[in-house]
């Protein structure tokens, strides 16, 4: 039996509209999937090396024990988000002659393989088996190591049962973000210390191994509080995929955008779309993460050339991310969009506005974390912000037309690349060259006073312009319209 | 309302529609026959702009829909689940279209009233998604969706088919209703030649993409295409 619907789960995959849309995103997609591998064993091996250079004359075992708090707050986080809902795909089988508790551990089993799990492994053996091999012996290297896994056996479990009892939809991932980068900030600016608590904890487990006891008991317990919940919730009506009750809070916020006439509405629908549907949303999220992290890296960072890479991100990110599949998003209603009574330029123009917003918004926070730290990064940033908004917006709309793909947004967040072609990865690739080449060259021929002002003013008439901008844009689309609606139809 | 010149789509090598001429005065109700693959949808298409004729154009009141977007203000159209916004209520997509067609939410309110039997109680104030709701259900909104803000022209493809028996009979009703009061001109496609035949007053049969049969005369019109497609 088990192998019969382990047989349907490995066809289901290899047969999945997202991977077969091409060869191409197929072998893209296990290329990154295993270049994270890659990365991931890369950085265990750096490890103790990256801790010996951060902090010289600190014991790396206990600096690295104090790290885990937030690893595994990270951990939570990204599990929230990105981890797949167990019970997704079993509808077919409720009708057979399966008993429901077979299909719950079925289910809680297979969701062992995964990639966080894997991730741990191998971020840590390396450390394991060196670091604290060398200084404890190999059993102690084989419990750290352990409990770490046990860890996050406990996680993948606890995240679970979050699934099951927010029906994946809660706030939860924002605010525990948010409560995280305030930690973080807090800890390493020196206010306070969070690290003691892993470091305690860590050092104790080394001393007593049966406290590796406490994580597999409780991943037991949640084990079965998951399966006792997925077989009292095997109908229809309680799976992940089926009917849900619309939310009220922000939708209402959202149709105050109704009453700014037609672009307001577009807007609208548009803000609905990527907050009601499983793809879209994180996507946000994460990228919002992506300018913090960014910002960070920009602050250590003192090589200027690689500081330019990044300065459209720190106020783009969103824009790109999203922006990259921007028509493909509304690919199941476009017919529906190209028959309703509005023009081509109104319709991009809710387009530019919605990214300019975007990009507004990235700067008030990018802005109000830089004017504390570093003014002069805070003026390098807002030239590059009136560059996003007076020249790669309209980049973004123009790119996208050439050959959006259909894809379905409610589709799973990690490893999709449905809707990816070509051109929507080379479309990033503008927004870290032309920053280097320009801050690069201009700086050399021209001199930091002239480089700022040709920067400053051709963003400033790019915005300016926006209305012949878009114009330009809307004759293109239009062009292009039939091509983009057939391919949509595919 | 409607004219057709040398209409023609090709797929690679495959006719889909080929008309050379057809005019659709103002107020008839034109239906559309025929088996799969005959060209019905490709057709309506073609009038609504949403694919590229190889040939030939389609003109409302006179402009080719193709370089003017004046029909879009008047026409109300309902193809396919590509029309719906699956991740609104019925609500929100009805405010939508109201929006787009300048209609105040007071109006649009005493619109939706008139199709309470129609819905049944089951598709306004669910709190559902329109994604989350039955086939027959987002039919319904669909076609009352494309009929907001008393179109002048109403496109609609297979109106009846996923409705069950008694929101057809209404379905029938509530269009001509619209042909009554509105004077509204109506393309339907159908397989059911009995409704077809009792809302339309004027029947086209397609095949292959050719216009085969083209019936004003509904006096007999059930039994001659009984006789056709049999």
């Amino acid at each position: 039996m088990i192998s019969k619907l382990l047989v349907h789960s490995w066809l289901s995959f290899w047969r999945s509209k997202t991977l077969n849309r091409s060869l191409a995103t197929t072998i893209f997609t296990w290329f990154m999937m295993g270049l994270l591998m890659l990365y991931a064993l890369g950085l265990g091996v750096m490890l103790p090396k990256i801790i010996s250079k951060i902090s010289p004359d600190k014991d790396s075992i206990s600096v690295l024990n104090g790290v885990l708090i937030f690893y595994w707050m990270f951990e939570l986080l990204f599990r929230i988000i990105f981890q797949r809902n167990v019970t997704v795909n079993i509808q077919y089988y409720l009708t057979q002659r399966i008993s429901g508790y077979f299909l719950a551990h079925y289910m809680l089993l297979k969701s062992w393989a995964n990639l966080f799990l894997l991730i741990t492994v191998l971020l840590f053996a390396p450390f394991a088996f060196g670091t604290i091999v060398g200084s404890y012996g190999l059993a102690k290297g084989w419990l750290w190591l352990g409990f770490l896994f046990a860890v996050s056996l406990f996680l993948h479990h606890l995240v679970i049962a979050l699934h099951q009892l927010t029906k994946g939809r809660s706030l939860l991932p924002l605010v525990l973000g948010a409560c995280i980068l305030l930690a973080a900030y807090v800890n390493f600016a020196g206010y306070a210390d969070f690290t003691f608590i892993t470091k305690g904890l860590m050092a104790v487990v080394l001393v007593n191994p049966l406290i590796i006891l406490v994580p597999i008991l409780l991943s037991v317990a949640l084990y079965f509080y998951d399966s006792r919940f997925i077989v009292g919730n095997l109908y229809l009506d309680s799976l992940p995929a089926s009917t849900k009750v619309a939310t009220e809070g922000v939708s209402s916020w959202i149709s105050h955008l109704n009453s700014y006439g037609t672009i307001g509405q577009l807007m609208a629908l548009e803000l609905r779309l990527i907050w009601r549907n499983r793809r879209s949303r994180p996507i946000i999220i994460m990228s919002m993460f992506m300018e913090v992290y960014i910002l960070y890296a920009l602050i250590t960072m003192s090589d200027v050339s690689v500081v330019a890479m990044f300065l459209l991100f720190a106020t783009g990110a969103v824009m790109v991310n999203y922006g990259q599949l921007l028509f493909s998003w509304e690919s199941s209603y476009f017919d529906f969009l190209m028959t309703r009574n509005f023009s081509v330029k109104t319709y991009l123009t809710s387009k530019f506005i919605l990214f300019f917003s975007f990009s507004s918004i990235s700067l008030i926070i990018v802005g109000l974390i830089l004017v504390f730290i570093d003014t002069s990064l805070l003026y390098e940033v807002a030239i590059w912000y009136l560059i996003n908004c007076g020249v790669f917006i309209y980049l973004i709309i123009g790119g996208t037309m050439i050959a959006p793909k259909p894809l379905d947004v409610n589709g799973p967040v990690m490893f999709n690349y449905e809707g990816m072609g070509v051109f929507q990865f080379l479309l990033v690739i503008p927004f870290m060259v032309i920053p280097l080449v320009v801050n690069l060259s201009l700086d050399y021929y021209l001199g930091n006073y002239w480089r700022i002002l040709g920067l400053v003013l051709t963003g400033l008439l790019g915005i300016v312009m926006y209305k012949s901008m878009l114009a330009n844009l809307a004759k293109g689309f239009s062009k292009r319209k039939y091509k983009i609606l057939d391919g949509f139809r595919e | 309302m409607i004219k057709i010149n040398n209409l023609r789509k090709l797929y690679g090598k495959t006719r889909a529609v080929e008309i050379r001429q057809m005019h659709i005065p103002t107020g008839q109700s034109f239906g559309l026959v025929g088996n799969n693959g005959a060209g019905k949808t490709t057709l309506f298409r073609l009038i609504l702009n949403l694919i590229r004729p190889t040939d030939g154009e389609v003109l409302i009141k006179d402009k080719p829909v193709a370089l003017r977007d004046e029909w879009k203000a008047f026409t109300g159209s309902f193809l396919d689940e590509s029309f719906l916004i699956g991740f609104l209520t019925p609500e929100e997509y009805f405010n939508f279209i109201a929006g787009l067609q300048r209609v105040s939410t007071v109006d649009l309110d005493s619109f939706l009233n008139r199709f309470e039997a129609f819905f049944n109680d089951e598709v306004l104030g669910k709190r559902k998604y329109i994604r989350d709701m039955s086939k027959g259900n987002q039919k319904k909104i669909g076609l009352v969706g494309a009929m907001i803000g008393a179109p002048e022209l109403l496109v609609l493809d297979e109106p009846f088919a996923n409705l069950d028996p008694s929101s057809q009979i209404k379905l029938k009703q509530i269009l001509l209703d619209e042909q009554e009061t509105n004077k509204t001109t109506m393309l339907i496609s159908s397989h059911d030649l009995n409704h077809v035949t009792e809302v339309c007053e004027r029947i086209v049969v397609l095949e292959k993409g050719n216009v085969v049969k083209d019936i004003s005369d509904t006096s007999n019109v059930l039994a001659e295409l009984e006789a056709y497609f049999a």
